[in-house]
């Protein structure tokens, strides 16, 4: 788990909540609220394959975030009915993760 | 007119006493926070769930009406197209950088980002995941 701060775009309007690394999700994933509360406008969509196979266009908003000391100025989200943020590859993957099971430490670095 | 009491952090207090002194002379609180106070409900109120979708699906129609025209055009496929007003108002290969773009130059307007091809679905394995309408009508 991680905090995570979202903000609307251009603005300091935000939310903090908590976060999940998910290293199999494409496309970060916010909860619903923080998308009424930041008052973010859909900007366009992508199609989803979830869980089942099932394939549906989505739409997608922009947001700044922020989390264990990294910045990311506008990142393309998608909104969910719950209560944590999913961080997903599309931002992991702009970082370091390592995982230590044993310790069941995450450690996340910008080399 | 109604008279209220708060709790408030003293040192926050001074503060924001000793700019309103500073700025607009004694005796000016009330005026300054009865301000902000409309500011804060106007803002909140401007954000309408079902005029943002609205105008969403207004230039995402137009989208889908100029696609397979913008398609036959070089200049466009491949790309994202940026739709204001039913109108392609600007284009890039790159989402982010289009949207920045948009958002730097006209404010945080409605818009509807479309790419004109192809786009292979992105993974999202959560068994929650919700369309907007789908989590407001539920």
């Amino acid at each position: 788990m991680v905090r995570v701060v979202a903000f609307k775009p251009f603005s300091r309007i935000s939310k903090t909540g908590r976060g999940k690394i998910d290293s199999g999700a494409d496309i970060t994933v916010i909860p619903i609220d923080w998308a009424e509360r930041l008052a973010l406008l859909p900007s366009s969509v992508v199609k989803v394959r979830s869980y089942d196979g099932r394939e549906e266009e989505v739409e997608t908003y922009f947001i700044r975030m922020e989390f264990s000391g990294f910045q990311f100025p506008l990142i393309e989200v998608l909104v969910s009915n719950r209560k944590d943020v999913l961080i997903g590859r599309d931002v992991l993957n702009r970082l370091r993760a390592e995982l230590d099971g044993k310790k069941l430490e995450l450690k996340l670095t910008d080399p | 007119m109604v008279k209220t009491t708060i709790d408030i952090d003293n040192s926050l207090w001074k503060k924001f006493s000793m700019q309103i002194i500073r700025k607009k002379g004694f005796r000016k609180k009330n005026e300054v926070i009865e301000q902000l106070i409309r500011d804060y409900i106007k803002s909140e109120s401007q954000y309408d769930v079902s005029k943002a979708m609205l105008d969403f699906e207004e230039e995402k129609s137009a989208f889908e009406k100029i696609r397979e025209s913008l398609a036959k055009d070089e200049s466009y496929r491949g790309k994202y197209v940026a739709i204001m007003k039913g109108k392609v108002i600007d284009s890039d290969p790159d989402k982010v950088k289009l949207v920045k773009r948009i958002y730097k130059k006209q404010g945080y307007v409605p818009l509807f980002i479309g790419f004109v091809g192809h786009q292979k679905p992105v993974e999202v394995p959560s068994p929650q995941l919700l369309r907007r309408h789908e989590v407001r009508h539920a």
